[in-house]
């Protein structure tokens, strides 16, 4: 049996002497006193855990000794006995209403004294497990709560590196969207125009924060690079598939904005329809999520395809997560998306829905246990102002990449069993700062050429097979016998880019081993030819200044501008 | 909310209906109800009795889809109400799955 | 006058301290008889009760329960301000006491 520290306070000594035997049999410690006041200082001094007190004692009396004592522990529990010889249930009733926990009658019961302690010594333990959790409950939240702080500091440090302050955009965020999984990033391209994303993690807290801080690293660093948008969401759209686990994605809406051009290029996936309100508040546009949200496809899988709109200077676009859409009322009612278009086409001035949106949000939830995910973000098409500022700092570099310079690459039959050079190459081509803008673009004219170069020059592979479907399987079946038992034959690539920093050409000449085919150089612009649609031409030819074959058909050559105009960007 | 599986065409065919709100409260049961059978080639989610989808029953849903073996899986979506459609169709997940 | 099987039970529970806590009620009561009679001619009702309450509470521990039952007859007069006559029940309490007091010390 565990020993306790017993108080125990009677002016009458035989009793006070028979109770401290007792309690000293059971093995506990015992402090004897004989008045209130040497009770309430004994306590003080030696902290016992059961006090055992007379009633009637001279000076001061049990009851007001109990008090102080009570007051003195505070939240500790202390139990205090009564010793009373009083027997009256009314007396007995007083006891315990002045703060006592429980009495014992005179003449003293061994057996029930010692049952009496022992369960009040469960008790106090009881109630020091009790405490000792809840503080460590406390401790534990506000140790969660600090790093909850230090991330968010991080968090931010990443994330607001951009121009979420220009002075063309709005925005509502929650101060911990890290932990509900909202994300808004903007950056100024060093181009000119400005990228702008808003994510929208599924989840909450850590889950849904974690995602976050590669995405904004990588939105922020491959912007200020020169990468086009499409390039940015397919690299966030690679990393999140290849972190975040099965189940976990992130909705988003992608924004370029082209001052220059007038225009406007959104992707959006697994995010709310969202408006874009031209300047004279009249006409309101849709715009849908068409893409399945990042992190879901793999790599090869991931559609960059982006919508352009032309949007002119007053030209206002609005974007959400559903936190708007899903705000309830009171009564448990989603505001839903037709409310949110009422609120933006009846507000007076295109200046005012922003402020409407929230005002009417937050007239509708009231009342109602908010949940305060709300993420709204306003996009004005202006000359950005801004932007310059941010262009000359990153124009320093921006303007040191190689401008003229040309490379030949040979890969012969060995190297091509194994490997495939196009990234290498697109490596090469990204030196370039005017042609990362377009390094999607680039990508599928090198892929296109080198496989056309590869399985119909080199292995002689028939496009025609890939016309029905069992002549596809047998085209890629063909493809991995002819590759494995390639014994002979090259692929010679030359990449040639002259330019002035501001605009340049690459011209790309791609040179197969086989045997070519009888080509029509004014026909390849054609894409209802059957004869080249298997060899992805068309494709091409949107992007390329110029596409011409040469020689017995073996050599292509490919000439891509940059800048590119307008169409070719949205179409490729 | 509630989630019962029933199987048939010989065991080759699972049938997963989720009642009521479809949302991280299902996560268990969604997963249990598809996670010891071997022997399904196709899967049918029954949302009609659905009244609300969220991202993490997206999530779910991917999650089974990658159960039955990804971009080879064999899942539809039926009887949907147009709330549940909406989010389905918002996300494009008739990229990945069959929605009737 | 004394209940012998709460008594060796209470032996049994001090073990040597029985002996001194026997002499220990000696002295104590020896002491409260003269307290009760000065407070009872001082008037002075509460006083008289608290020793009597005192002399209770040690009789009912020491195993004396018609003793006890005696000073509670006294302790509840005084309590009801009752002094008139108090003097003979208090004789008659002593005398009580002596036989006790005499029984106990024939164990020591």
């Amino acid at each position: 049996m565990s020993s306790y520290k017993v108080l125990i306070a009677d002016d009458n000594n035989v009793d006070r002497k028979v109770l401290s035997r007792v309690v000293r049999n059971q093995g506990n410690e015992v402090i004897e006193v004989s008045n209130g006041f040497e009770a309430v200082d004994a306590f003080r001094e030696h902290r016992p855990e059961i006090v055992l007190m007379d009633v009637m004692m001279p000076g001061l009396n049990g009851k007001e000794a109990t008090r102080q004592i009570k007051h003195i522990a505070g939240e500790d529990f202390v139990p205090v006995i009564f010793l009373t010889s009083l027997s009256d249930a009314q007396s007995l009733a007083d006891c315990l209403e002045s703060g006592g926990d429980d009495f014992l009658t005179k003449p003293y019961n061994y057996i029930v004294l010692q049952a009496k302690i022992d369960s009040f010594h469960r008790m106090s333990e009881m109630h020091r497990t009790l405490l000792n959790q809840r503080d460590e409950i406390a401790r534990v939240n506000r140790h969660m709560l600090q790093e909850q702080r230090v991330a968010k500091a991080v968090y931010d440090n990443v994330a607001h590196a951009g121009c979420l302050n220009a002075p063309n955009i709005r925005y509502e965020l929650s101060p911990l969207a890290v932990f509900n999984g909202d994300v808004l990033l903007a950056a100024y391209k060093p181009g000119g125009g400005m990228h702008v994303v808003l994510g929208d993690f599924t989840g909450h807290g850590l889950p849904a924060a974690i995602g976050a801080m590669p995405m904004a690293d990588i939105f922020y660093g491959m912007t200020a690079k020169g990468f086009g948008l499409r390039e940015v969401l397919r690299e966030i759209n690679q990393k999140l598939k290849s972190i975040l686990p099965v189940g976990f994605f992130c909705c988003a809406a992608a924004v370029e904005l082209s001052p220059d051009r007038q225009a406007v290029s959104v992707w959006m996936g697994g995010v709310p329809d969202c408006y874009l309100l031209r300047a004279d508040g009249e006409c309101v546009e849709t715009l849908s999520s068409r893409h399945l949200p990042l992190g879901v496809l793999s790599g090869d899988q991931f559609n960059d395809k982006m919508t352009e709109l032309p949007m002119s200077k007053g030209d206002r676009l609005f974007l959400w997560s559903d936190g708007i859409i899903e705000a309830r009322n009171s009564a448990g009612e989603m505001f839903g998306q037709d409310r949110l278009l009422d609120v933006v086409r009846q507000a007076r001035k295109p200046e005012d829905v922003f402020t409407a949106i929230q005002s009417t949000v937050d007239a509708f939830t009231s009342g109602s246990e908010k949940d305060d995910d709300t993420t709204l973000i306003e996009v004005l098409m202006d000359t950005l102002s801004g932007a310059q500022e941010a262009q000359k700092s990153v124009k320093g570099t921006a303007g040191t990449g190689p401008i003229d310079w040309s490379m030949d690459y040979c890969l012969e039959a060995s190297t091509l069993r194994a490997f495939n050079p196009v990234p290498l190459m697109n490596h090469i081509m990204m030196e370039v700062p005017g042609l990362r803008a377009i390094g999607g673009q680039l990508y599928t004219v090198v892929a296109e050429l080198f496989s056309n170069a590869f399985e119909h020059g080199v292995l002689g592979l028939e496009s025609s097979l890939k016309d029905s479907s069992e002549g596809f399987m047998e085209y890629y079946r063909q493809r991995e016998e002819r590759t494995k038992g390639l014994k002979d034959g090259f692929v010679k690539i030359r990449m040639l880019h002259t330019g002035d920093g501001h605009q340049g050409d690459l011209t790309l000449i791609v040179e197969d081993s086989g045997e070519g085919f009888n080509y029509n150089n004014g026909e390849i612009f054609h894409p209802s030819e059957n004869r080249y649609s298997g060899r992805g031409i068309p494709l091409l030819e949107r992007i390329c200044q110029s596409l011409e074959y040469e020689g017995k058909g073996n050599v292509v050559k490919a000439v891509i501008h940059w800048p590119l105009d307008q169409e070719a960007r949205s179409n490729a | 909310m509630s989630v019962r599986a029933s199987l048939g065409d010989n065991g080759h065919q699972l049938t997963i209906r989720v009642d009521g709100r479809f949302d991280f409260s299902a996560h268990q049961e969604f997963r249990d109800a598809y996670e010891n059978s071997t022997s399904v080639i196709t899967y049918v989610i029954d949302l009609g009795g659905a009244t609300y989808l969220d991202s993490s029953a997206l999530g779910m849903l991917l999650l089974l889809r990658d159960h039955a073996g990804g971009d080879t899986s064999k899942i539809s979506i039926t009887n949907c109400n147009d709330d549940v459609r909406k989010i389905l169709t918002i996300s494009n997940f008739e990229q990945l799955f069959t929605i009737q | 006058m004394l209940d012998l099987e709460s008594l060796e039970l209470l032996r049994e529970v001090m073990e040597d301290e029985f002996g001194p806590l026997i002499e220990l009620y000696i002295a104590d009561s020896d002491a409260r008889f003269p307290q009760m009679r000065n407070e009872l001619a001082a008037g002075n009702a509460d006083s008289l009760r608290n020793i009597v309450h005192s002399f209770k509470g040690a009789s009912s521990n020491i195993c004396a329960p018609a003793l006890t039952k005696q000073a509670q007859k006294v302790e509840h007069r005084a309590r009801d301000g009752l002094l008139v006559g108090l003097e003979e029940d208090i004789a008659s309490l002593e005398i009580s006491y002596q036989l006790v007091r005499a029984e106990l010390q024939a164990m020591l």
